[in-house]
């Protein structure tokens, strides 16, 4: 089952991917089917519905796609990816010491990084299984881990302090 | 024909559509324009090299570009397309006034010097009727560009017309045009051969204009009548043989709302629009261009010409739409084109294309034929919805979007048809799925890319696996 958090611009709309032929959009389930014609063109049926769409832009958290002559764009994340989006987003303007806290309930799976070590924006310090997910929590800035404070296999409570990065200068 | 085609090439288009599909190609230099297709006596010498006998110059860099068809007349080769001469007397836009108004093509009314005091501005306003234009003589872009709707406004404008002038250009000079209001863009496609005969094949309308750039165009025009044809099409083949033109060649009119026509120009080639042309008179207007070059007569005569049906050319081109049509540029990951009876494409791109900063971002022409106006409007959407270009970014939403509208669809519209309605409106919204299917999709396109060709759900479905053969 994967939730998925779809974004617009304007608005936002929970999938859930219930498994391999079936979803939950707004609280009704569907039956879906999903082929892939070629690497970029693929057809999803609905009922007996066709509906043909290309694959134009497959980035990590958003897609964008061609259906009938219309290219769409959308965020496509988790929860845990949104919520580790609004914190580091949130971190980054207060700079200097970046502390990062569990966006969710979960279990630490692995821890990559030691105390003291030195990280790039983005890379990746601990691994946080949610929802039967394995997710990323990555450095939101380059600089120290001034301390790590979570360990393997802890469960962690959504907003527990995870590990703290201190900026470098320049 | 028993032609062997030879193209030419730059950097940038070493395994371009054009260069993959002709026997032979011949590298001319870099992938600047500069540097390759713009370098006449490099043409020339490629031209040589491979032995051609004719060069075709299609319909942008040199094609108008008297200097270059002088180069080719003086070296032996031939030209498809008119002489240096005829490019030359067309080329100049006040020159090519009074060629026209001589020849009695009728022109936007004007004055012919700049107005040297208010007095003077009312009586030639009088004369031509207002609305009324002040341009600045030297202007370009707009600046010392200025309406006057009315006697009691004039002297206040004329005023500031040459302040701007004066600012813009460092020349006060003003000059007096008719204001042509809500006007249409419809040209007339003339064609002639060594021996004297002229034909015209009719109009195309091409008012569907973004940025002065045509992107819709069709043929017939909805707006004009029989009488305004006949007097449109005979004062197009009087302006070709006013410079004495030979080969193909197109007259653009300003058309106003009274079906009043003024001649704007004359473009001394073959057009990008030439194929709605040729599915309404069934003539092969390259093949005729080639025929006329090599001192054949016309294959047909006017009289044997008659408008069947209707059709309608797309311009499709990499700019993005959201993004303030900025060109888009990339690899084309995937191609399909619509196909059906009635539906050409002239495409210059396919699967693994790349779309280059270097050149004019049309990637290919959609146009269809139908026996009414109705039947190629539906016709053309369908194929455009059906038509899939992945890697750039298309304006495919925008053409859709055209075929849609009222105003279109009644054949109701000038030149500023884009520019009047297109804001008031926002593309994401058109296609005829519902929303939560786009959410679906965008859902599933996150694990889609895991998906293996042709199979469903991740498993993989070849049958032939599983039938058993006695």
């Amino acid at each position: 089952m994967t939730e998925l958090i779809i974004n617009d611009g304007k608005s936002e709309e929970i999938v859930l991917i219930l498994s391999d032929d079936e979803l939950l959009l707004g609280g009704q389930k569907l039956k879906y089917e999903i082929y892939q014609v070629n690497p970029y063109f693929k057809l999803l049926r609905i009922g007996s519905k066709n509906y043909r769409f290309a694959l134009c832009d497959r980035e990590e958290k958003s897609v964008g796609y061609l259906t009938e002559g219309h290219y769409f764009r959308y965020s496509v994340q988790t929860r845990l990816e949104k919520a580790i989006d609004e914190i580091t987003s949130h971190q980054k303007e207060s700079q200097k010491i970046f502390d990062v806290k569990s966006p969710m309930p979960g279990l630490v799976l692995k821890i990559k990084k030691r105390s003291g070590d030195i990280v790039q924006a983005n890379e990746s310090v601990l691994i946080l299984e949610a929802m039967k997910m394995e997710n990323d929590i990555k450095s939101p800035s380059s600089g120290i881990i001034k301390e790590l404070l979570a360990d393997e296999k802890q469960s962690v409570e959504k907003g527990t302090l995870l590990f703290r990065i201190e900026q470098l200068t320049n | 024909m028993g032609i062997i085609p030879v193209s030419v090439f730059s950097d940038a288009d070493k395994n371009a559509y054009h260069t993959i599909w002709t026997d032979e190609s011949v590298h001319i230099g870099g992938s600047k324009s500069s540097e390759s297709y713009l370098r006449m006596e490099k043409i020339i010498s490629a031209a040589k090299e491979a032995g051609a006998e004719a060069i075709h110059p299609g319909y942008g860099f040199l094609s108008e570009n008297a200097d270059f068809i002088q180069m080719v007349e003086e070296s032996g080769l031939v030209f498809i397309g008119p002489s240096s001469k005829s490019v030359r007397m067309m080329g100049s836009k006040t020159a090519a006034r009074e060629l026209m108004s001589k020849s009695g093509v009728p022109i936007v009314p004007g004055t012919k010097k700049g107005i040297e005091s208010v007095e003077e501005a009312k009586n030639e306003a009088l004369k031509i009727g207002y609305p009324i234009l002040f341009k600045a003589s030297a202007g370009g872009g707009g600046k010392g560009l200025k309406r006057v709707n009315n006697e009691d406004e004039l002297a206040d404008i004329l005023e500031s017309a040459k302040r701007e002038a004066k600012n813009a250009f460092g020349d006060d000079t003003v000059y007096i045009e008719k204001l042509i209001e809500e006007p249409r863009h419809i040209e007339v496609q003339v064609i002639s051969d060594k021996h004297g005969n002229y034909a015209h094949l009719f109009e195309r309308e091409c008012s569907v204009q973004r940025r002065h750039q045509k992107i819709v165009e069709e043929s017939p025009s909805t707006f004009i009548d029989q009488k305004t044809r006949a007097n449109l099409t005979s004062a197009a083949v009087s302006a070709a043989k006013a410079c004495g033109y030979v080969n193909a060649g197109t007259i653009e009119f300003l058309v106003d709302k009274n079906k009043n026509f003024y001649f704007l120009e004359m473009n001394t080639r073959l057009q990008v629009e030439h194929p709605v042309t040729e599915w309404i008179t069934g003539i092969d207007l390259v093949k005729e261009q080639i025929r006329i070059a090599a001192g054949e007569k016309l294959s047909f005569a006017q009289d044997e010409l008659k408008i069947n049906g209707h059709a309608i050319e797309c311009r499709i081109y990499a700019e993005d739409p959201a993004n303030n049509f900025l060109p888009s540029t990339g690899v084309i990951n995937y191609h399909k084109m619509p196909q059906g009876p009635g539906i050409r494409v002239d495409e210059g791109i396919d699967t693994g294309s790349n779309v280059s900063v270097y050149y004019d971002p049309m990637l290919s022409k959609l146009s269809c034929w139908s026996r009414n106006r109705e039947g190629s409007i539906a016709k053309i959407r369908t194929a455009l919805q059906n038509y899939i270009i992945s890697g750039v970014r298309t304006n495919i939403s925008l053409l859709i979007w055209v075929l849609n509208h009222s105003a279109f669809n009644s054949g109701m519209y000038d030149i500023n048809f884009i520019e009047k309605e297109y804001l008031k409106y926002s593309l994401t919204e058109e296609t005829s799925q519902p929303g939560e299917i786009h959410k679906i999709i965008a859902a599933l396109s996150r694990e889609a890319a895991k998906l293996p060709i042709n199979g469903k759900n991740g498993k993989i479905q070849n049958e032939w696996e599983l039938l058993k053969y006695d």
